[in-house]
């Protein structure tokens, strides 16, 4: 039987072809940890993943880095994504990686999407239940790592925008298994005081794990049921977290959070100068228009000629004067006017125009009673016989008749 | 009047004693007031005033840190520290 004989190359290069050939092997996920990582002068990584049992080489070229979110390094749990192939010059075969992402990732983020639902069903997020910032605060509480650069970076901007604002740094771990509970007593904490305006929850940027204690229920539950508005500031303006979702306001960053907790001095203090204007404007107008009217007043008329008020009410007087005059001569002369008409009247009656035609009125002594009848005379009696010119005193010498008289 | 008349003007908030100032100039400026009540305001408006400038003229707010003490919540004043730490 003849021996077929195969150099190295070949033999490398059949098994390359196998490889090549099996469908599964040109794109896979491995899961596996990083060692032996290095990054070659050309920009190429070169590293092993392992798992418990086993290792295979890996390598990540240059230009397949390009949308890595990440740099790997040793003890990293990864997942690759390549093909597996061989490198013939070592005769090892290895994967030629295409993406690389953190393992667990896939999970967080699921478990993060799960609990985004949820809370949103709820109405957690909802904008009506956003309580406004108030716009002059006189102490916020700042919850966060007290060595972080957060704290810093807030108080900063605190000092630079309205010096006069307290702060209450309430240190808490912002990352670790601890943090979620810790971030919830803090809140919870701020809430039994009265001497806090606003609270700014939040901590740096960092990896999605670094973050995750803002995406837990508890401190979610704890941002919903705070009475004090909450502000939000985790990690840098591109990393959500459900915190985010919940809290009063998001700020992208530590240092805008604290911009949005506190108003700028100067702009209270222009605000302030532009009151201050207006009310002495509105004053000095006040006054003006006062002695205005006063003036409009004292150049009245009446103020100004009071004589002439006087010159009218005279020319009054004296109308009302005349008038009254003419009236009453108006009376006066109708009055007599009358009264002559009634005096013709009398005169046409009087007895003395009858004596006028001859006729004499007899008066008896001496009670200058008008005599009527001869049946009141008696001989003797003396009587006064009246005449139209004069009288006549005389003596009843004798009496007759009686009878026609009738009184 | 506004209710906010009847307190002394030290007592008011700064947000208070803003709101008031406003007040205040608005119906200074509505012109429909008596002199006597008209200088009233003026001198509620500028002593509100100086409230408020006194107020942001306060010497620089506290920075304190909470911290437990066996048990117990203390305020003490609280220096951050420079650095890059995260």
């Amino acid at each position: 039987m003849g021996r077929v004989i195969f150099s190295v190359h070949q033999i490398n290069e059949y098994v390359r072809g196998l490889l090549g050939r099996d469908p599964i092997l040109q794109d896979v996920w491995v899961r596996g940890e990083i060692s032996n990582l290095k990054i070659h002068s050309s920009g190429h990584i070169y590293f092993t993943l392992k798992d418990e049992q086993d290792r295979i080489r890996c390598v990540l070229f240059r230009q397949n880095q390009r949308d890595m979110a990440f740099i790997p390094s040793d003890g990293m749990r990864v997942l690759v994504r390549g093909q597996v192939s061989l490198y013939c010059k070592d005769g090892q075969y290895q994967i030629y990686v295409m993406d690389i992402e953190k393992d667990g990732i896939g999970e967080l983020y699921l478990a993060f999407e799960a609990l985004k639902q949820r809370l949103k069903a709820e109405g957690l997020f909802d904008a009506q239940h956003k309580k406004p910032i108030p716009p002059f605060p006189r102490k916020i509480a700042v919850i966060t790592s007290p060595t972080g650069a957060a704290v810093r970076d807030i108080i900063k901007v605190v000092r630079r925008r309205c010096p006069c604002v307290d702060i209450l740094v309430v240190p808490v771990l912002v990352q670790g298994s601890a943090a979620p509970a810790q971030i919830e007593a803090a809140l919870d904490y701020v809430n039994t005081r009265d001497d806090i305006d606003t609270i700014i929850l939040g901590r740096g940027g960092g990896s999605l794990e670094e973050l995750w204690a803002f995406n837990e229920e508890v401190v979610a539950r704890a941002i919903w049921r705070s009475r004090i508005p909450v502000i939000s500031a985790v990690g840098h303006e591109t990393d959500f977290t459900i915190a985010d979702f919940v809290a009063d306001l998001r700020a992208p960053t530590p240092s805008a959070a604290a911009e949005m907790a506190v108003p700028m001095l100067q702009h209270l203090q222009e605000m302030l100068a532009g009151l201050n204007v207006r009310l002495m404007e509105a004053m000095r107008n006040m006054l003006l228009h006062k002695r205005k009217s006063l003036e409009h007043l004292q150049l009245s008329y009446v103020l100004r000629y009071p004589d002439r008020i006087m010159q009218q009410r005279r020319q009054q007087l004296d109308q009302a004067y005349t008038r009254l005059c003419v009236a009453f001569n108006d009376i006066l002369s109708k009055k007599r006017e009358r009264l002559s008409r009634l005096a013709a009247a009398l005169d046409a009656l009087s007895p003395l125009a009858v004596l006028g035609r001859g006729y004499a009125v007899v008066t008896l002594m001496p009670s200058e009673r008008v005599v009527y009848s001869v049946t009141s005379l008696k001989q003797g009696d003396g009587i006064t016989v009246h005449f139209k010119d004069g009288c006549a005193d005389c003596r009843v010498e004798k009496i007759e008749g009686g009878v026609y008289g009738v009184r | 009047m506004s209710r906010e008349c009847d307190r002394a003007v030290s007592e008011l908030t700064f947000e208070e004693a803003l709101r008031e100032l406003e007040i205040v100039v608005s119906r200074l400026e509505s012109n429909d007031l008596s002199l006597d009540e008209a200088i009233e305001l003026f001198k509620r408006g500028i002593s509100l005033s100086a409230h408020c400038n006194a107020k942001l003229e306060r010497a620089e707010g506290m920075v304190k840190l909470l911290i437990q003490n066996q048990g117990k919540i203390e305020e003490v004043p609280f220096m951050p520290v420079e650095g890059d730490e995260v």
